[in-house]
């Protein structure tokens, strides 16, 4: 007898045929489909080689968004996926914040990925 | 109040699902992978099956290995619909599990994490869930004294609850609590389900001592018969109330409990839809069963081909019938209970049937 038969009898007997996956020592049983991680915020500052942090950076995380760092450096780009693990930091305007700094690229570690520290070099 | 004899309904549904049961050992198609990532815990449980204490001598298997082994099944599934389980010891222990995690999530396999919550504050939940976690079980072995005392930890039932709490305020999770019953919290099992139910959890799974590591050594960890078959009540009950899913572990043919206290009949799926990896890489049907059952290691062999082709006292139980198994009535719905409950000598330790009958 085919197996999509037996489960049709053993339904109609009132029972499910699924095997027992839960193991002792296991989890609940999931499979896909399932939505993409977020990581909430990716959060942190830009310096150049002396440490001094750099306005004005763009900061871009492909698939997810960018933002400009402030007078300390900082930046905070929202919801990101888990997917958007580069960062690339540009310098957009020039000398305008003290020098042109050469293009920046990090991978985000997720064990910290809420003190990103990108330093930049001048070109 | 159930029974354990079978009813006529219930041993037609077992008669027909023995028969899938050697339907799905012939196909084997894999489900779930096991990975043993560390023998490392914070913790030095009493009932502890691996013997896992602070400082392992067995070194944590490097991720590069694992995900090499995970690279050799790859093309031979749909990863999506393979789920990998990380247990320990203590997953949490190792620092690059979020590492580990997001590489199977990259190749489409949803993964969950077994943990005593210790280290699971709600920045790691975050972390852990941003890194692609799909389903997460907690450690809880009832109220504050007795869960304090199995764990031997004064601030693990705490940490556990805490732990318990950053899982609940996760959506889109799967995850349950589960307790190990002992003669410690069996009176108390009611008043911890209203407390889980009252913080929010969905799903509870109770499961029994087995008799192997340090719960070897501690008769009080073992519940008596009236106890066990008490138990099986309990679970039957909390289920038609309906306020907390609530199933009993995967071990044992139950009898007339059959369907009553899970979700499926009983069928050990070690070997069958399911791989481990030890920590020092050894290949069996799960991370609980003992070495004589190892079909191979991934440092000599290839998973996938061990896979396809060992496995075989997995997917024929025929060798284990003998002893008390070999005259059983019950042979053809048990085929010898759990891999994980026998010995060194392939000897069977303990059958839940014959508990309940006594």
């Amino acid at each position: 007898m085919k197996r999509s038969i037996k489960n049709i009898f053993l339904s109609l007997l009132g029972f499910s045929a699924a095997p027992l996956l839960t193991a002792c020592y296991g989890t609940p049983y999931d499979d896909y489909p399932y939505p993409t991680p977020t990581i909430d915020n990716v959060k942190g500052y830009v310096v150049d080689e002396e440490l001094n942090p750099i306005e004005g950076i763009l900061v871009t995380i492909h698939g997810s968004g960018s933002d400009y760092t402030d007078q300390e450096g900082l930046f905070e780009i929202a919801n990101c996926t888990i997917e958007a693990n580069t960062i690339m930091a540009s310098d957009v305007d020039g000398a305008k914040n003290g020098g042109e700094f050469s293009s920046q690229a990090v991978v985000v570690d997720v064990n910290n990925y809420n003190n990103v520290s990108i330093v930049m070099k001048k070109k | 109040m159930a029974n354990i004899k079978l009813g006529l309904r219930k041993r037609l549904a077992l008669n027909l699902y023995a028969n899938i049961r050697h339907d799905l050992a012939d196909k084997h198609e894999l489900r779930e992978i096991f990975w043993e990532s560390t023998l490392r815990c914070n913790l030095n449980c009493r009932h502890c099956g691996s013997d896992c204490r602070s400082s392992s001598a067995t070194p944590d298997m490097p991720a590069a290995d694992f995900l090499a082994a995970i690279d050799k099944i790859t093309p031979h599934v749909n990863p999506n619909k393979v789920m990998v389980v990380i247990t320990g010891g203590e997953a949490l222990c190792r620092k690059d599990l979020e590492q580990v995690g997001r590489e199977l999530y990259k190749r489409g396999y949803p993964w969950g994490v077994v943990t005593n919550g210790m280290l699971l504050t709600r920045e790691r939940m975050r972390s852990l869930v941003a890194a692609g976690l799909r389903s997460i079980t907690i450690s809880i072995d009832g109220f504050e004294e007795c869960h304090n005392y199995i764990r031997r930890n004064p601030h693990s039932w705490q940490n556990a609850v805490r732990a318990l709490e950053a899982v609940v305020a996760t959506e889109g999770i799967a995850y349950d609590v589960v307790t190990c019953v002992n003669r410690d919290n069996f009176h108390k099992l009611g008043e911890f389900k209203e407390f889980l139910i009252a913080k929010g959890c969905k799903a509870w799974r109770l499961f029994t001592i087995f008799p192997v590591g340090r719960a070897a050594e501690d008769e009080a960890l073992q519940l008596p018969p009236e106890q066990y078959r008490q138990l099986m009540q309990f679970i039957a009950d909390t289920r038609k109330e309906g306020r907390i899913k609530c199933n009993y572990a995967c071990e044992g043919f139950l009898g007339g409990y059959e369907a009553e206290v899970r979700d499926n009949f009983f069928g050990c799926m070690a070997g069958v839809g399911i791989v481990g990896i030890k920590v020092d890489g050894a290949i069996s049907g799960c991370t609980s069963i003992r070495a004589g059952f190892d079909q191979g290691n991934i440092y000599t062999d290839d998973i996938w081909e061990v896979w396809q082709n060992r496995f075989e006292p997995f997917r024929n139980r025929e060798w284990a019938r003998k002893g008390e198994c070999k005259e059983c009535k019950m042979w053809k719905f048990c085929e010898g209970n759990g891999m994980h409950l026998y010995d060194d000598n392939h000897n069977l330790l303990h059958c839940n049937y014959q508990r309940l009958c006594k």
